[in-house]
């Protein structure tokens, strides 16, 4: 692959099939079966799929923990089977596994040489990153005291450390509360504003939807579906009239216009607000109230 | 140069975690305390050799037993703690080769181990220093008391017992014995790292390690039943112990502490060709551990 094209997908995927051997049975369990998927560099890429679906086996095999039974998968043109193609990789786990002795501070400190950070630098940017996933607060606290929202963030800044150009986010709100999760998905644009590539893996397809440029869908280990969010979601042929100081006899008049113009009408209603939004518009209200 | 970063990175993170494990702290404090108890025990004898003898033999016993203890139990715990917690994956995500992972392990507990065998080795010394001094002390006050009695003294004669527990005390045989002792448990170690690269439980580790353990003391019988073919005829058994021959360390051969109690001295030539046979064994073994382990899927 020519390196242009290397930089354009720094994930391309061909033909990847990924088997697991049955233990005292002959025959095997198939986890991903023919997947082809490219990444393009700067987009949020959303993997989504069902329990069982290989999404995990997926990023596994990018990760280089699991090797393809088949096919090949790349990073920056890089085989994922060597060390350096890592190089460029940020990883946050769906619950973040560290050493829970150590504290916020300690935890980057450890995983800082590991990417190839150290000194002056590493001080630098231990102090950038526990800002910018606000956490200068838990920075002396060892990770045993951290709440679940406070441990995905220390995941992410772990993940960012070595300023990495792609991002693989396996389900960065699990298990987080609604502001938690607002918080991260914010940081996830921002990432995205500063042109980082992200692939996010999630089963919560509000969040995928808000954030996400594309999205596969695997079920079985098979991709089902692909593309762009915004194609994917609209109807076609349908169209959403939003109309601001609404009468209460309107939707009579409306009805009749419209029809009188051959249109067929399925629904009139109030346009609603999502149960997150509201969640998190109360909750601002009732703070500001108390402050 | 990177490599060497990682490697020291993880083998630090190493020691603060197998310090963090109750079992192993309560271990080496109970190791550490029982050595310097070698000063209580040799009381109980009236023979000045003899007590010099005793408390070495004892304190390296205790340093061995402990050591390898330590090696046993913190390999064990090393690779599949890491498995099962999971954070392996998280350090296997970064740039990080699996042999850098599995040798930062390795040097960590090598670290905990040599400064296990320093601390004791310090604790030896001061137990031998005041030994020596006690005993210098009594001989000079019963030439001293000789002396107000009016009785002629030797000092040639004073000058060789003073020597005598001096060449005692300051043993230089020592400085070999602990450096095989130290070896020992690297190699049991690293023994250790490679059965847990293949295990899946902790349990197992430390059994498989202990079995090789004594298997490797017990190799001269097993090669004195080889060369007396009446002892192993069995079909299964020939091959079994030519199997044990070839694969298990002679781990009895690390054993220099007979030597010192027997009196016998130990050339220099011996201690370094038992060096180079731990050093080429556990260079093997921790080759045959990292392609193990890269080739496990996690």
């Amino acid at each position: 692959m020519s390196d242009a094209k290397a930089e354009d997908y720094p994930i391309e995927i061909q033909s990847l099939r990924k088997t697991f051997p049955l233990r005292w049975r002959k025959g095997s369990v198939v986890a991903i079966d023919c997947l082809d998927l490219r990444v393009r560099r700067g987009e949020v890429f959303g993997l989504l799929g069902p329990n069982g679906s290989g999404k995990s086996t997926t990023l596994k095999v990018l990760l280089g923990l699991l090797r393809p039974t088949s096919g090949e998968a790349r990073l920056f043109g890089e085989s994922v089977a060597s060390v350096t193609s890592r190089r460029r990789l940020g990883y946050l786990p769906e619950s973040p596994y560290f050493y829970r002795f150590l504290t916020g501070e300690e935890t980057l400190r450890f995983f800082g040489p590991l990417c190839g950070l150290h000194g002056a630098a590493l001080r630098k940017r231990v102090d950038e990153l526990l800002e910018l996933v606000g956490l200068e607060h838990g920075r002396h606290r060892p990770l045993s005291g951290y709440s679940k929202g406070m441990l995905q963030r220390i995941g992410l800044a772990q993940a960012l450390l070595h300023d990495p150009e792609l991002l693989l986010l396996d389900e960065p709100t699990a298990g987080v509360d609604p502001i938690g999760s607002r918080e991260m998905k914010d940081l996830i644009l921002e990432l995205k504003a500063r042109g980082k590539t992200i692939v996010l893996s999630s089963h919560l397809l509000d969040q995928v939807e808000q954030v996400c440029d594309r999205v596969a869908i695997l079920h079985l280990g098979k991709k089902i579906l692909e593309g762009r969010i915004s194609d994917l979601l609209t109807q076609q042929g349908k169209v959403c009239i939003i109309i601001s100081d609404f009468r209460e006899k309107s939707p009579l008049q409306v009805k009749t216009q419209l029809q009188s113009l051959g249109y067929k009408i399925e629904e009139i209603e109030p346009p609603k607000m999502t149960l997150e939004e509201l969640f998190l518009k109360r909750v601002a209200e009732s703070t500001s109230n108390a402050s | 140069m990177r490599s060497l970063m990682v490697i020291r990175t993880l083998a630090g993170n190493t020691v603060l975690e197998l310090l963090r494990q109750k079992a192993l702290l309560i271990l080496i404090i109970l190791g550490i305390i029982m050595a310097g108890g070698a000063n209580f025990f040799s009381q109980f004898s009236f023979d000045t050799e003899q007590d010099f003898k005793f408390i070495k033999d004892f304190a390296v016993g205790i340093l061995t037993l402990v050591g390898v203890l330590v090696a046993i139990i913190g390999v064990a715990q090393m690779l599949p703690a890491e498995l099962e917690s999971r954070t392996v994956l998280t350090i296997l995500t970064k740039p990080v080769q699996r042999w850098e992972f599995l040798l930062g392990k390795f040097f960590g507990l090598c670290f905990l181990l040599a400064c296990l065998t320093l601390a004791m080795a310090l604790i030896l010394s001061v137990v031998l220093y005041f030994q020596e001094s006690a005993r210098v002390a009594e001989i000079n006050k019963s030439y001293e008391a000789a002396a107000s009695q009016g009785h002629e003294i030797n000092l040639e004669e004073k000058k060789a017992a003073i020597d005598g527990i001096r060449k005692q005390s300051r043993d230089a045989r020592l400085i070999s014995v602990l450096l095989l002792a130290y070896f020992k448990m690297v190699l049991t170690a690293a023994l250790g790292l490679l059965i847990s690269t293949i295990a899946t439980s902790m349990m197992f580790t430390a059994i498989m390690t202990s079995l090789i353990y004594i298997s490797g003391h017990l190799l001269a019988t097993a090669r004195e039943a080889w060369s007396n073919n009446e002892a192993v005829h069995s079909w299964l058994l020939k091959p079994l112990t030519a199997l044990i021959m070839v694969v298990v360390p002679d781990l009895g051969s690390f054993n220099l502490i007979d030597e010192i109690v027997a009196g016998n001295p130990i050339p220099l030539e011996h201690t370094l060709g038992i060096l180079n046979y731990a050093i080429f064994y556990t260079a093997v073994v921790l080759m045959a551990a990292c392609l193990l382990f890269s080739s496990r899927e996690l």
